[in-house]
């Protein structure tokens, strides 16, 4: 549940602020274009987008609305997701998509773990996971015909 | 027991080829070779590759296997072609102009010369088409339209950059004439905007003929010869411009591949366009055959490469 | 018109395998992200060339039926589209299975596209010649106005914010820019990076700022994914059918919007979705439960998309221009088969496009009870798998179906970034929708815009361009009444209201 109670909201003004330097970046970058039309609908929304976040700011100044953010729930769980899915994207071509599929899967299991740990899930558990992986990689690859990275280190 | 005796075979097979899968360039092809299409299924670099595939396997014995690696206009799998092996297994796709232009934009992880292309099969030549009922019935009517009324001739074309787009640049300079290049997303789109009126002609290709028969005319081609399908309609060169030009597509092969290997891919596709029916299959959807093999590659991109920049640059393409 | 030799020809018991077995295809296929029907179709063309040409298009067509459908499975149970077509669905499907009614809003969904894929259909039987003029009365200027009339619907989804609402649909915008231009000449906002070379895939970047933010909530907490109440209750087929029943004019006007959407070469299912979605919204009494799970919804936009289906053939078999990606397949396939498309295709001896319609009817008919049973199946699944197997096996089947898009291990990338940046965005008040609607809609509003100033920079009516076209000016008044009719319906409540006071 939102904790409604957490100050004010210090965090709108900042994200004005961010996408006005999105916008600045993409009207340095159209600066570059050789082509008229590469640049006329960029630079339009660019602006319009400067324009509203300098809107959202002053309205910030004068509603000063509460802080809704809410962060609750387990942190750490949700940075060991996100890591280790960049990390499996990142090792994909060395590792192999199968290799690379298998840590993921294994690991996110256990990552996502709220049932307690019997001895039985802990050996059930990955040996589903180890047969997703190989069903959907056999599916992928033989049936779709889906290139499947092998991965460098196998002389992919 | 059976099973097991039978699938250790197999896996000893297997690692057998993959440890022979080097460069032996006296039985190659004897593996099914990868075909990368550097854009989505459905296109027409897609559909002559599909041509090829029956005919590399009735005269190889080999499976094309196909596959593709769509995005940024083809940039994204020319980035990464010589990242794969170079044992004449892994080929891919390439089209001029793209491969000429793309890179002297900006960085787009290739440069043309390093992409090493083993040979150029064919070409979809460039085209002025019209509607049916179009007032223009010759490329002179075009033309005096055009030198009466500067700027308003509207031609749809697919994208900028691109064979149709140089085609048209070039054909300006040449006729004296100014006129407005409207790109599209794709041939497709510009011939629905073609045929909607929303764009008076369209820079298109000899296949735009070959599909839409009924619905539209070309007046010209850009070709040395007329198209065998299109005996009826002139080329620019009957009309006194010097404009054969097109889409043209060939293969590639990553840089770590041997030379023997690449002389023998070079034969193998040539054998593919001598085929007569292969031929005819190719010509029937309005292309045009060409044979620029191993050899003459370099020879071919240098003098593209002249032509291309030049009319890219005029056409404000290029800085 | 056809005569009943098509119709029995259509009706043979392997005919009806195949599309049996091409609509159980699709669906599955249509219900993992990343696994598109264009995909699907493509692997199977070489097949069909062994085989009758009737026969192949039979079960092409069923595996795209399928696969349109399909795509509202995940887009209700895991709030990821499935496909591109199921966006609109989301908006309303995730929360009414949040809430305890998946497996309502799911057999809703399947009446919904059953009755827009027949709507499709019917219109591609009999008028298909007469429809296909609409794909060539619409020119840029009217891509243009359709976009724009799509970004519209931001104002409707941005809950708390309209001004983050609209930021999001600029930032939306900007993403579709990124990589190679495609119609202009430049390489644009990839700062010398390979990664973005290949610019923002929308299928993928569907399942990032969608997927991933429920993944990671999903994992942050022991609660359990979707609500459910006790007992057990079927399919609940019955209430499906009153709430259908109640609907009918909802329904009726998404599918006719599906239908003519689907003839627009390069529209396509999610917005014919979209579309749908804000009349049905703008129509409906009680527009207020839109985007909490209101049933309305999903029924707009599941019969919108499937209607797209028989629409998208329409150009493609009279014109030659194919609708969307997988009708550019079949046309392939079709004209390998030998069949030369033209209008002259539904009057001549063509036997095989009316086999081909009603193969089209068969499969859509045959989705009811399979789309049912999947269903069914899919939401116990859904429901009853334990967490940690639930989070793993969602997030790599988001990794897998990603690169097979393009078979691209940068899209990965790129989908998993988005995928945290459109989480941390919601955190602050800027939610996904409004960006993925920006996302999508950038490139048709950018070439439209871009196509019609050149051809009025050639014959220098501006004005005339962009405002004196009939089309044109029914989408602005469409524009407008989405705009402020909302505001001005408010007014006038709120001025009866006082009235009643007094």
């Amino acid at each position: 549940m939102p904790n409604k109670d957490m100050g004010r909201d210090f965090y709108t003004p900042l994200m004005g602020v961010f996408f006005i330097a999105v916008a600045g970046i993409t009207f340095w970058d159209t600066t570059s274009y050789t082509d008229p039309d590469s640049y006329v609908f960029p630079r339009a929304v660019a602006l319009v987008m400067t324009g509203l976040s300098i809107a959202l700011i002053v309205q910030w100044l004068i509603v000063r609305p509460k802080s809704e953010l809410d962060l609750t729930g387990a942190n750490f769980r949700r940075i060991g997701l996100v890591v280790l899915m960049l990390g499996a994207s990142l090792l994909m071509p060395w590792l192999g998509f199968l290799l690379t599929g298998l840590i993921l899967f294994i690991s996110l299991i256990f990552i996502a773990m709220y049932d307690p740990w019997t001895p039985a899930r802990l050996v059930i558990y990955p040996l589903i996971g180890a047969g997703m992986v190989f069903g959907f990689y056999f599916i992928f690859k033989n049936l779709l015909l889906v290139p499947l990275p092998v991965g460098s280190l196998f002389g992919g | 027991m059976k099973l097991l005796s039978k699938s250790f075979m197999a896996i000893a097979t297997a690692l057998l080829t993959v440890s022979a899968g080097g460069a032996y360039a006296a039985d190659y092809p004897d593996q099914q070779v990868n075909y990368v299409i550097p854009f989505g299924p459905g296109g027409e670099s897609d559909i002559t590759a599909r041509h090829q595939q029956p005919y590399f396997k009735k005269l190889f014995g080999q499976n094309l296997v196909i596959s593709y690696k769509p995005g940024g206009g083809g940039a994204v799998g020319w980035s990464q072609l010589n990242k794969m092996k170079g044992d004449g297994y892994n080929i891919m796709g390439i089209n001029l102009p793209h491969i000429i232009i793309k890179p002297r934009q900006k960085n787009v992880g290739f440069t043309t010369e390093d992409i090493v292309g083993v040979y150029i099969f064919h070409y979809t030549p460039d085209a002025i088409v019209v509607k049916n009922d179009s007032p223009f019935k010759t490329l002179q009517d075009l033309v005096d339209f055009a030198k009466k009324n500067p700027g308003q001739l509207t031609l749809s074309g697919s994208g900028k950059g691109t064979a149709n787009h140089l085609a048209q640049v070039n054909f300006d300079k040449q006729a004296g004439i100014k006129t407005t290049y409207v790109a599209f997303k794709g041939t497709g789109a510009a011939v629905q905007a073609l045929l909607g009126d929303q764009v008076k002609a369209e820079w298109g290709y000899t296949s735009v003929g070959a599909k839409h028969a009924e619905k539209v005319r070309m007046l010209a081609v850009a070709m040395d010869k007329r198209h065998p399908k299109f005996p009826d309609v002139p080329t620019f060169k009957e009309l006194g411009f010097d404009l054969v030009s097109g889409a043209y597509r060939g293969i590639a092969v990553p840089k770590s591949t041997p030379e023997d290997i690449r002389k023998k891919l070079s034969d193998a596709i040539g054998k593919i366009n001598a085929d007569p029916e292969f031929q005819k299959r190719m010509i029937n959807d309005g292309m045009a055959l060409l044979d620029v093999d191993y050899a003459g590659m370099k020879a071919f991109i240098d003098e593209k490469t002249k032509s291309y920049v030049e009319a890219a640059k005029a056409g404000g393409v290029l800085k | 018109m056809p005569g009943t030799e098509y119709i029995l020809a259509a009706l043979s018991p392997t005919n009806i395998l195949l599309a049996l077995g091409g609509v159980i295809a699709g669906t599955v296929i249509g219900s993992l992200p990343g696994l598109t029907a264009t995909m699907a179709i493509a692997v199977l063309v070489p097949i069909t060339f062994t085989m009758d040409p009737a026969s192949a298009l039979i079960m092409l067509g069923a595996i795209y039926t399928g696969a349109v459908y399909g795509g509202a499975y995940s887009a209700i149970l895991l709030n990821t589209p499935g496909t591109p077509s199921a966006i609109a669905t989301t908006l309303d499907g995730y929360p009414m299975a949040k809430k305890g009614d998946g497996d309502l809003a799911v057999t809703l969904a399947c009446i919904a596209s059953v009755f827009g894929g027949l709507v499709g259909a019917a219109f591609l039987l009999m008028l298909a010649p007469p429809l296909a003029a609409i794909a060539l009365a619409f020119g840029p200027v009217e891509y243009f106005w359709l976009a724009i009339f799509g970004l519209t619907l931001i104002s409707a989804l941005s809950e708390g914010n309209l001004l983050k609402g609209l930021i999001g649909g600029c930032f939306g915008m900007l993403l579709a820019c990124i990589g190679v231009a495609e119609i202009s000449a430049d390489v644009r906002l990839t700062f010398g990076s390979e990664l973005l070379l290949g610019g923002v895939e929308i299928i993928s970047a569907l399942i990032g700022l969608y997927c991933i933010p429920v993944l990671i909530d999903l994992v942050a907490t022991p609660d359990r994914h979707l609500n459910v109440s006790g007992e057990s209750r079927g399919i609940r087929l019955k209430e499906a059918l009153v709430i259908s029943l109640k609907g009918k004019w909802n329904l009726i006007r998404s599918s006719v919007i599906g239908t003519v959407v689907g003839i627009l070469p390069g529209a396509g299912g999610s917005i014919a979705g979209l579309v749908s979605y804000t009349e049905a919204r703008r129509a409906s009494k009680n527009s207020e439960m839109f985007g909490k799970g209101a049933p309305e919804g999903i029924q707009a936009a599941e019969s919108a998309n499937n209607a797209t289906v028989g629409g998208g053939f329409i150009p493609t078999l009279v014109l030659g221009i194919p609708g969307t990606p997988p009708d550019a397949v079949i046309l392939g396939a079709l004209l390998v088969q030998g069949v030369r498309v033209g209008p002259n295709l539904f009057t001549a001896e063509s036997s095989i496009v009316y086999t081909f319609i009603t193969g089209l009817f068969l499969a859509t008919v045959l989705m009811l009870p399979t789309g049912l049973i999947i269903g069914r199946y899919a939401y116990r699944t859904i429901i009853s798998v334990p967490k940690s197997m639930l989070v793993a096996t969602v997030a790599f089947m988001t990794m897998i179906g990603t690169y097979s898009i393009r078979n691209s291990v940068s899209d990965v990338f790129v989908m998993i970034v988005l995928g945290i940046m459109g989480w941390v965005l919601n955190r602050f008040g800027f939610q996904p929708s409004p960006i993925v609607l920006g996302l999508i809609l950038s490139r048709i509003a950018e070439q439209g815009f871009v196509q019609s100033w050149t051809i009025a920079s050639a014959t220098g009516g501006y004005f005339q361009m962009f405002f004196g076209r009939p089309i044109s000016l029914g989408i602005i008044a469409a524009i407008i009444l989405s705009l402020f009719g909302p505001l001005l319906m408010r007014r006038f409540q709120l001025k009866q209201e006082m009235n009643n006071a007094e």
